[in-house]
């Protein structure tokens, strides 16, 4: 079985384009939420949240005419793609210069979203085909056929992050795109780091992506899920007592996984080792995670197991840590299920406290996170931690970043549906 | 490494709700293709029936929230267990080496939030007014709507009606979605990451607004009559609802249980078409056909003339279609019969390519091959092996099921009698 490693990293976050602005701005403690510039989200729905940044790709022309000269005009796309473009050049890696692609996976966790944009003509369509036992399908289809010099989206732009960055790359080999809600960046990286293990592919471009809009922020506010607090500065914080819902964001991690043999084949900086991934469900409700953290409990365990080391070893935590009540909760219930003694040792920190959740991509920046953790011997502090739970009782990181030797840290990631993912990533040791 | 086999099927679609009317109408029985010359949203889109899920869902509070896809999942995936023999107690014995992989679908109206929306169109400026959609327009929709539309829900729901407690994730490859998540869970039993895995893709409910879309995409066929497979009078796609679930596991224990074993699976493959958009000869797309199909055969340490039939991927999408007849050609010429499913349900999108799986193993199982319901101006008639007409009686060792999107992705799975 091959070892795997990680030779490169790009991020897209609210706080901008790129890794190193990511870094500097958590060390930094810096806030990353904002009121959201958006005019369709009014009202109670809440309205703040993690944005992508303006992005120009006049910039990257000079740098890549083939890759910029065409500028998408599906904003989600246009954004995620920078990160992966810079974890690729950080690699040393251009597909397109590459004899065979056929083992390079592509597992970049996405959703499609294209149809909100027609929101406004659709409506009144619906509005017009409604009788009273509910809607004409045959009416409302007439409706939109009768729509004249359409301005929806060319067909190039409807595709996944996963298609766009194959057609650009001209890569061949398999494409996964997972869904497991917030849990999927660790899903799509474990998937990934497993298929190079065994052996099906060499490499992968791994991570998630996601941005927030009106459907998002209307069906989390409906269901209570939001925090209520409309301040950006203290609305987001992950295990303090006054905690009370997350706060949507969006942003795009990307990886390049490879094994440990054609890194060195390519001569090419490793930045960490992936040893561990571990997955559980909770079938317990959709609606809750379960209260004892039975699967999250042996999801960390199962990682922990694959990586072949003892718990003692985990030097840090990137905590899921989004701000609900139930899983700031859960996750250090299930923490001290694993660790025992040794929980109220480990640093735990939460990147979501300054950046928001930006649910299928938060994993995979904070996969980035820890690997900087790991190479600067630093972790950045927990935002807005101020005033404490008594049934959190763990080392969050509250005052400032930490130095740090790291060998080993784990990143949780547990989503809606009692989905639960880990990984370990480790300083790269010949 | 054991055999690893597939247990157990769970089938809706616009043909029944169970395997035996499938089975009738593809072995034996001749069906009249869904003919309907009418443009309007009912006669485009091809229906599955609707199922009473009460009789299907333990907790049946939680159906109140489900969406179709939801409901669909849930009732093919309660008749693949049961196809399999599976009980909760079998499921508890290693309950965390039970895992599930599920396709999910793609379209995304909107019209499930059409109460919300609409109750804020402002009919004299004809616009929708984001001001009170966030006042009080939101509030129409039920609290827990936003899970109907998280695509991982269904399978959540699965496993929590199941207790599938191990590996849980959804694939969202499009088309592909359900045939993806087969191949994902015969790689994840190789690798004694699960002993069994439910599997299978799902597609959500059709609706007008994402028809429509497809139709701008010039994907859909002008009516249900132009739908026609492999051939060259085709105009496009039938959209279908559907949903396939299959239970994939370990041979020794779907042995245990004396299980209703239809095949083994020996070999996957999953590849990309990266110019795709540029592609408009048949004959630059069957090259990549071609290669999806080696590199599967290679895997499975089987050859083209091993292969006794190909369920074919074709639902009526010209240059798809054509690539695909050239790529078998090459590979195969007149050696290897060739059927498939759309013909007979349409395309069910992220169910699609599992569906095509569980007709191969029907036809594997029962020994015949059922025919494309298609017989004038068929691409390289006179060159391949097409099943016309009537089904063949055919004890058939390997079977190849291949699925082709128009976005560029290709899967090819290959099934082996035991």
């Amino acid at each position: 079985m091959d070892r795997v490693v990680v030779t490169g990293v790009g991020a897209v976050t609210p706080f901008g384009i790129g890794v190193d602005v990511l870094w500097q701005s958590l060390l930094n403690n810096k806030n990353g939420i904002t009121k959201i510039k958006d005019n369709k989200i009014q009202g109670e729905i809440v309205g703040i949240g993690g944005c992508l940044p303006e992005v120009d790709y006049s910039k990257y022309l000079d740098e890549d005419k083939e890759l910029f000269s065409y500028i998408p005009q599906n904003k989600n796309n246009k954004s995620f793609f920078l990160a992966v473009y810079e974890a690729l050049k950080q690699a040393d890696l251009d597909p397109r210069k590459m004899e065979d692609t056929d083992n390079i996976g592509v597992c970049i966790a996405d959703r499609n979203s294209g149809m909100i944009d027609n929101i406004d003509r659709y409506s009144i369509l619906m509005q017009k085909a409604q009788t009273d036992e509910g809607y004409d399908l045959n009416k409302y289809f007439e409706l939109l056929n009768s729509i004249e010099n359409s301005n929806l989206e060319q067909w190039n732009d409807k595709e996944s992050i996963n298609h766009y960055v194959s057609r650009n790359y001209k890569i061949t080999g398999p494409q996964l795109s997972v869904a497991t809600a917030c849990a999927s960046g660790n899903n799509s990286i474990g998937e990934a780091f497993l298929k190079i293990k065994y052996g099906q592919i060499n490499m992968a471009i791994a991570g998630g992506a996601y941005n927030l809009d009106l459907k998002s922020m209307m069906g989390f506010t409906r269901i209570g899920a939001l925090t209520t607090n409309e301040d950006p500065e203290t609305a987001c914080r992950p295990f303090d007592a006054e905690r009370n819902g997350f706060v949507m964001s969006s942003g795009c991690g990307a990886l390049i996984l490879e094994s440990l043999e054609s890194a060195k084949k390519r001569n090419v900086k490793i930045l960490a080792e992936v040893v561990g991934y571990g997955c559980m469900s909770d079938a317990y409700r959709s609606t809750d995670p379960d209260p004892e953290a039975k699967a999250a409990t042996l999801t960390i365990e199962q990682c922990i197991k694959m990586a072949n080391i003892s718990c003692d070893e985990i030097d840090y935590i990137n905590a899921h840590g989004t701000s609900t009540k139930m899983n700031d909760y859960t996750e250090t219930i299930a923490i001290k299920n694993v660790f025992k003694e040794k929980a109220y040792n480990i640093p735990i920190s939460s990147t979501k406290s300054m950046i928001g959740h930006s649910i299928m991509a938060a994993a995979a920046i904070e996969a980035i996170v820890c690997i900087k953790s790991i190479n600067e011997g630093i972790v950045h502090q927990t935002r807005n931690y101020c005033k404490i739970d008594t049934k959190l009782d763990l080392d969050y990181v509250k005052d400032g970043p930490r130095k740090l030797d790291i060998n080993y840290t784990l990143s949780n990631s547990f989503g809606f549906g009692g989905q639960n993912s880990a990984i370990i990533l480790s300083k790269f040791k010949e | 490494m054991g055999k690893i086999v597939i247990s157990g099927i769970g089938l809706l679609s616009s043909l029944g709700t169970d395997l035996d009317s499938h089975l009738k109408i593809l072995k034996s029985e001749k069906f009249l293709k869904y003919n309907e010359k009418g443009c309007d949203f009912n006669d485009i889109v091809r229906k599955v029936e609707k199922i009473d899920i009460k009789k299907y869902v333990k907790n049946r509070k939680s159906i109140r929230f489900f969406s179709k896809q939801t409901k669909i999942g849930c009732y093919c995936s309660k008749i693949a267990i049961d196809d399999a023999k599976l009980t909760d107690k079998d499921i508890k014995l290693n309950e965390r080496m039970n895992a599930l992989i599920l396709g999910s679908g793609y379209s995304q109206s909107l019209l499930p939030m059409a109460d919300a929306l609409i109750s804020c169109v402002d009919s004299n400026k004809g616009i929708l007014d984001y001001k009170k959609l966030g006042d009080s327009g939101y509030r129409m929709l039920p609290p827990l709507w936003i899970l109907s539309r998280l695509p991982n829900t269904t399978s959540g729901q699965i496993s929590i009606e199941n207790g599938i407690k191990g590996l849980n994730y959804t694939v969202v490859n499009g088309v592909n979605s359900g045939i993806v998540s087969i191949g994902e869970a015969f790689f994840t039993i190789k690798q004694d990451r699960a002993i069994r895995v439910i599997c299978g893709g799902i597609e959500d409910e059709i609706l007008p607004d994402f028809i429509y879309e497809l139709k701008q995409d010039k994907l859909l066929a002008n009516n249900s009559a132009e739908n026609r497979v492999f051939s060259k009078k085709s105009s496009g796609y039938s959209i279908a609802e559907g949903g396939c679930v299959l239970v994939v596991e370990k041979e020794d224990e779907a042995l245990k249980r004396n299980a209703n074993i239809y095949c083994e699976i020996v070999g996957y493959s999953n590849y990309y078409i990266p110019d795709i958009n540029e592609l408009k000869e048949e004959t630059e797309i069957s090259k990549y056909f071609e290669k999806n199909m080696a590199k599967c055969m290679k895997m499975a340490g089987v050859e083209p003339k091993n292969i006794d039939f190909i369920q074919a991927s074709a639902g009526g999408d010209n240059l798809l279609d054509y690539s695909e007849a050239i790529a078998i050609n090459r590979l195969f010429s007149k050696n290897t019969y060739i059927t498939e499913s759309k013909s007979y349900i349409g395309n069910t999108l992220a169910a699609s390519g599992a569906m095509s799986v569980a007709f191969a193993c029907l036809q594997l199982k029962n020994n015949f091959i059922a025919p494309i319901l298609e017989n004038k101006d068929i691409f390289l008639d006179n060159e391949l092996k097409y099943v016309k007409n009537d089904a063949i009686d055919n004890e058939s060792k390997i079977c190849l099921v291949n699925s082709f999107s128009h976005l560029g992705e290709m899967c090819t799975l290959i099934l082996k009698k035991r």
